[in-house]
């Protein structure tokens, strides 16, 4: 009788000694569902315009406050995230930026691994912080007029 | 200095999976495997694992080393620390204790055709091929079929039917062959929602790969060629290097 040992679901979130674009891979995966989800409360959120100005207004006010600016602060990150990631992998996908076939020598490499899109992936960290620190200014220092 | 080491261990009789340790005397340049015969001959017989080469050539001692697929026979212990877990490869039956049953990985790798196609047959004389033609896929044709790539990949825990990072990068190693002729035939049983559309470059196939086969470079690149590049197959298949360079023709 043998065990079936397959990981399931469980192995798309383990991170700990695994690659950068496995990080990337959860990342995505990640800001994938929580953009859907914040999607659909977006079109319930607009959708209260139908009712009149007056409930948009007093929903705008509502969600004025620091708590809902960290939600959108979130998806903002992680959409921006999920925008510039999928580039980067339109790319990879299509066999490009990683490398080109070359015979292995010793140490092993895997070049797909060590090519231009893994830079792609660092800078797409980089250029998320950049947009969501930007976000961030908007959201809680113009919007909310937060000061340090 | 002993070793400390804790083997998830399953008994196929008692249904029953279960974590034992050994003490194992350290010894300079051993491995992993060395230690686990150690522990066959003198500590307990019925630790079942299974190895053959000892020089990573056979892909029989794959295992989870520490969190991370690895050939047992060419890990060091210096590499991995003095207390050492050992599990059996994910995404595959366990057997017993860390023997797995490779049965599902090679009937996918099977259903690619891993052999030369062609629809005339050759008997009187061998396939001619230039040393340039071979670098095209050399890197994939050192697969030692270990396993440890379908064992690390996180889709094919989710999804059985995927046929792997093994059988995928075996596809473009007779793809990228100019012996092989018929590449829309191959590329027409990849092309599938369990095929090459399922993986997500998460690259992890080719982090563990002990060869450098690099599963997750042949897969983008069949990516590549179903979608926008078929038309470089057709070059391919009909030996697309120069006549001056094909001395031998």
């Amino acid at each position: 009788m043998v065990y079936e040992n397959s990981r399931g679901i469980r192995g798309w979130w383990e991170i700990k000694g695994k690659n950068f674009e496995k990080l990337l891979f959860i990342l995505h995966r990640l800001s994938g569902v929580v953009v859907g989800l914040y999607f659909i409360l977006h079109i319930f959120e607009t959708s209260t315009i139908l009712n009149g100005e007056e409930d948009w207004k007093s929903l705008m006010e509502f969600l004025k406050n620091p708590f809902a600016h960290t939600g959108l602060l979130i998806v903002a990150f992680l959409s921006v995230f999920h925008a510039l990631n999928g580039i980067r992998l339109i790319f990879a996908e299509q066999g490009l930026l990683i490398g080109k076939m070359r015979r292995q020598g010793y140490p092993i490499v895997s070049f797909s691994l060590t090519g231009i899109q893994r830079k792609m992936g660092w800078f797409v960290i980089l250029l998320t912080f950049i947009l969501a620190l930007y976000a961030f200014y908007h959201l809680f220092i113009v919007s909310l007029g937060v000061r340090f | 200095m002993n070793l400390k080491f804790r083997i998830l261990r399953y008994d196929p009789e008692e249904k029953r999976r279960y974590n034992q340790e050994y003490a194992v005397p350290f010894r300079k340049n051993m491995t992993i495997l060395d230690a686990l015969l150690y522990i066959k001959e003198n500590l307990d017989h019925s630790l079942s694992f299974r190895y053959a080469c000892q020089a990573g050539l056979c892909g029989s001692c794959g295992m989870i080393i520490n969190g991370k697929e690895n050939l047992a026979c060419q890990t060091k212990i210096e590499e991995v620390g003095k207390i050492i877990e050992l599990k059996p490869l994910h995404n595959f039956p366990v057997i017993k204790d860390l023997v797995v049953d490779f049965e599902a990985m090679f009937a996918k790798h099977s259903s690619i055709r891993p052999y030369i196609w062609r629809e005339q047959e050759k008997f009187d004389s061998e396939y001619l091929q230039t040393p340039e033609e071979l670098e095209r896929f050399i890197m994939v044709a050192s697969c030692i079929n270990c396993g440890l790539c379908y064992s690390s990949c996180p889709v094919t825990g989710t999804d059985k039917l995927y046929l792997g990072p093994h059988a995928l990068a075996q596809c473009y190693r007779y793809i990228m062959d100019t012996r092989d002729k018929d590449k829309k035939k191959r590329l027409d049983i990849i092309d599938s929602p369990h095929g090459i559309w399922r993986c997500h470059f998460a690259g992890e196939c080719s982090e563990v790969c002990p060869k450098g086969v690099d599963p997750a470079y042949s897969i983008q690149q069949l990516k590549g060629f179903a979608l926008l590049r078929r038309n470089e197959l057709k070059r391919i298949s009909v030996a697309p290097l120069k006549k001056e360079k094909r001395k031998f023709e």
